[in-house]
């Protein structure tokens, strides 16, 4: 029983660090892209919940999964539409837009859908809700999120190291003004980044609106995580955001087997720590520019 | 510098005000409340604006040092069983002794990283007073009942006032004296005043101390005026607004944190009598003025500061002459 409770556990913190992992590689996307911290990613991930939450008992969990984070990313197109003038301010003006941006879209959420706790059923797949292993139950679902995410995880860094998309991010952020000289049109390519972070917020909230209660103050909760693991793995390194993502994870499911209350603490702790020493993050390097 | 204060021209109209200010709500019950509010957010967002526009740091989550007032003032009182004026002065003592302790530690990172950890030092203040449930009492906080001599709203309203002032008056003292002048060198031209041999980290630990010690007063007051410390304090939504009284009054200036906070204070009455979503108000307005106003009401032709012009030094974009 004590081994099985562990990798259960385990299972529990690999599948929601995944989660959380898709979530940051937006805003590690766009602060490494644009120079940019989106605080309203929080908003936008419970957005991807709630609109999973609409659009399940209708499409199914699949087609949820594929249309909720367009719907995501297209209020991110609006959003960076906003953002266009504070691109040369300083960074504390662009904090405090996406800051408002997400109370607006807290409280709209509060407004559509009300402030009642939302579920998501999970999805069935392979007819069974569990797999029967070391003498305990299994919820399938935490393997699906974990292929899902890992999908996800190898499909981006596809896109940034094959596709032309990808290259012409790498160079907006290793030298925007060559890209410019260039002729090619970064403002465009500004938006599409920014809703392309966006989209992965959504991505994040479907994946992880069957495991959690949908009620829109959540996004705090959820954007705190984001941001802990971000400046974890260091602020421009997805890579970094990934490794940190499971070690929050991870901490955080297997402290609460084992520790009282302030297992909750060492997230924050850590990223205490990485700032006054490694800045740069934690596991910021060959992938650093 | 107090003679100088005194001989100040306008001091008769200070005093005017001040005795405007304190009778005026004797004929105002059901204002009183909404103004000791203004009066006490006020000082949180002009000890903010000593961070934020005197010195041109980046204090994102200045709502852990209201929440730290808060709470220790609350802990000493209602479960330490302290009278109240030991509790002011012991959970003050505590809250110097803190600040100097995260400030030492902000104050290791510059520019964006001092921001960072900033927020950092809020998400854990938040997160320890959710789960540690046996000291902070978690979702409900700890309530702190307003003795006899205080019960009075009007009453309260002027003990408050009275803090207030007192504390306006140690910070404009401070601020406009040569300390405070090199405390705006720090945002003109940081490398300079290092040039100049001046150790800019011990002044902005100064800076960050005090301003960590006001907001910790205003968190008193607050939790004596609502009647607990809650977890509310320290979130996001109160820091934010925070900033925002200071960018709509004005951050260069002293009196326009003190102009945002009678605004914005006014305005989060009004629409709450209508609406229960005042933090979505609260962002519209945010949006509405980064976008817009960025210079506040009381603005000061100030074009080459670092907060009202371009962006920071350690900005890679910047860096690389964009």
């Amino acid at each position: 029983m004590e081994i099985s409770s562990f990798v259960r556990q385990l299972l529990v913190g690999i599948s929601s660090g995944m989660i959380t992992f898709v979530g940051a590689a937006g805003v590690s996307l766009v602060c490494s892209g644009m120079n940019l911290l989106n605080f309203a990613q929080g908003a936008f991930m419970m957005l991807g919940a709630f609109l999973a939450f609409s659009l399940v008992p209708i499409l199914g969990f699949w087609w949820a999964l594929l249309i909720a984070p367009l719907g995501v990313a297209a209020v991110g197109g609006l959003v960076e539409f906003l953002l266009r003038p504070l691109y040369r301010k300083n960074m504390l003006y662009q904090l405090i837009l996406t800051m408002g941006i997400g109370f607006v879209m807290i409280d709209a959420m509060q407004l559509i859908w009300g402030p009642f706790i939302k579920t998501v059923k999970t999805p069935v797949l392979f007819d069974t809700p569990s797999i029967a292993m070391l003498g305990t139950k299994f919820p399938v679902y935490y393997f699906v999120i974990i292929v899902i995410a890992g999908l996800f995880a190898i499909g981006l860094w596809l896109m940034f190291e094959r596709t032309k998309l990808g290259m012409t991010f790498r160079a907006i952020i290793s030298d925007r003004p060559m890209v410019e000289a260039l002729g090619i049109n970064v403002t465009s390519l500004y938006s599409i980044m920014f809703m392309l972070g966006v989209w992965m917020s959504g991505v994040a909230g479907v994946l992880i609106s069957p495991i959690i209660a949908i009620f829109p103050q959540k996004s705090m909760d959820i954007l705190f995580s984001i941001m802990t693991v971000i400046i974890i793995g260091g602020l421009t390194s997805m890579k970094g955001a990934f490794f940190a993502a499971l070690l929050v994870g991870i901490a955080l499911s297997l402290g609460s087997l084992y520790l009282s209350w302030f297992y909750t603490l060492l997230p924050g702790l850590l990223m205490i720590a990485v700032l006054l020493i490694r800045p740069q993050g934690l596991f910021a390097g060959s992938d650093q520019k | 510098m107090i003679q100088q204060l005194l001989r100040h021209k306008s001091i008769a109209i200070l005093i005017v005000g001040i005795a405007i200010l304190a009778i005026v709500p004797a004929w105002l019950p059901n204002w009183v409340q909404m103004i000791t509010q203004i009066a006490i957010f006020a000082l949180f967002a002009t000890s903010l604006n000593i961070e934020m526009g005197f010195a041109g740091m980046m204090p994102i989550g200045q709502g852990t040092f209201l929440g730290l007032g808060a709470y220790a003032f609350a802990i000493l009182f209602s479960k330490a069983g302290f009278s109240l004026w030991l509790a002011i002065v012991l959970g003050l003592v505590v809250c110097i002794i803190l600040n100097a302790i995260i400030g030492w530690l902000c104050l290791r990172g510059r520019a964006m990283t001092f921001g960072l950890l900033h927020m950092a030092f809020n998400i854990l203040f938040s997160t320890m007073v959710y789960k540690w449930i046996n000291l902070t009492g978690g979702d409900t906080g700890i309530t702190t009942p307003r003795p006899d001599f205080l019960a009075n709203n009007y009453y309260y309203f002027l003990a408050v006032l009275g803090v207030v002032l007192v504390c306006y008056l140690i910070m404009w003292i401070i601020l406009s004296s040569p300390f405070g002048k090199v405390a705006q060198g720090l945002r003109e031209n940081e490398e300079r005043l290092i040039f100049l041999g001046i150790n800019t980290k011990n002044y902005q630990l100064v800076l960050f101390v005090m301003a960590g010690f006001f907001s910790a007063v205003a968190g008193i007051l607050l939790s004596l005026l609502n009647g607990g410390a809650y977890p509310a304090y320290s979130a996001m939504l109160y820091s934010a607004e925070a900033m925002m009284m200071c960018l709509i009054g004005g951050a260069f200036s002293f009196w326009g944190p003190t102009l945002g906070a009678g605004l914005v204070v006014l305005f989060s009455n009004v629409v709450s009598m209508y609406t229960q979503y005042w933090q979505g108000t609260m962002g519209v307005i945010m949006v509405a003025v980064v976008l817009g106003f960025r210079g506040g009401i009381l603005k000061k032709a100030k074009r080459h500061s670092k907060l009202a012009d371009a962006g920071n030094k350690t900005d890679p974009a910047v860096a690389k002459g964009v």
